[in-house]
């Protein structure tokens, strides 16, 4: 993502993440990460994944009881990307980045004709989310 | 604009996503997948928010202590959210 961010940095694109519930606390791999028990936590957890993935992206945390998550569909991977006018251009339910490059470089040459750009990601897959 | 198979991609990864597998707890993980709860979740995902219609306003508070609302970007700029978490 801060890839496609630096790309689109000077064709009015903003990106922005947000973190949401652990989907899997305290199993093998995360044995010192429970469910959150605050508001104060999450944001606490959050801090750390953001020094984690080094992330320069902003980090928006959803309340506790996860209303905006949940108007979105309330699925742990989830990337949108939307327009200027604020209509939805793409989602989908995994970050599949060659495909948000696309829809970006689309988005940025209908603006602007004259400074068209192609779609270069070559990586299908990026992890979960963040 | 989005890709008519865009929505049900599974994350396919190493191992054609069998790596993750190690890190999880399978009984969880097997009950998630197979589970109606979460089937009608994706089931549901392209209608909740469908291509083409004004997006919810989302508002959220960064880790920097700013208020960060979506409507914010509308008119000026083009915007990409995702989510995500630690585990």
């Amino acid at each position: 993502m801060h890839e496609l961010r630096e790309k689109y940095a000077h064709r009015e694109v903003e990106f922005l993440a947000m973190y949401v519930r652990e989907p899997h606390a305290g199993e093998r791999g995360f044995p010192d990460h429970e469910d959150h028990r605050s508001f104060e936590h999450k944001m606490e957890v959050a801090r750390e994944l953001q020094q984690l993935k080094d992330m320069t992206i902003p980090l928006g945390v959803d309340d506790m009881s996860q209303e905006q998550h949940a108007r979105l569909g309330n699925l742990p991977n989830m990337v949108f990307v939307v327009d200027r006018l604020g209509r939805l251009a793409y989602s989908n339910t995994w970050l599949l980045a060659d495909d948000v490059d696309s829809v970006l470089a689309r988005l940025v040459t209908a603006d602007d004709p004259a400074r068209p750009i192609e779609p270069t990601v070559t990586t299908r897959h990026l992890g979960p989310g963040i | 604009m989005a890709k008519p198979d865009g929505y049900f991609k599974r994350p396919p990864g190493p191992l054609a996503g069998f790596w993750s597998w190690r890190y999880l707890n399978w009984v969880k993980s097997i009950r998630l997948v197979t589970s109606k709860r979460v089937r009608r979740a994706y089931e549901a995902f392209p209608t909740t928010v469908p291509i083409g219609v004004e997006f919810p306003e989302i508002e959220l508070t960064t880790t920097s202590g700013r208020v960060v609302n979506t409507r914010e970007f509308q008119g000026k700029r083009h915007f990409v959210l995702f989510t995500g978490a630690i585990t």
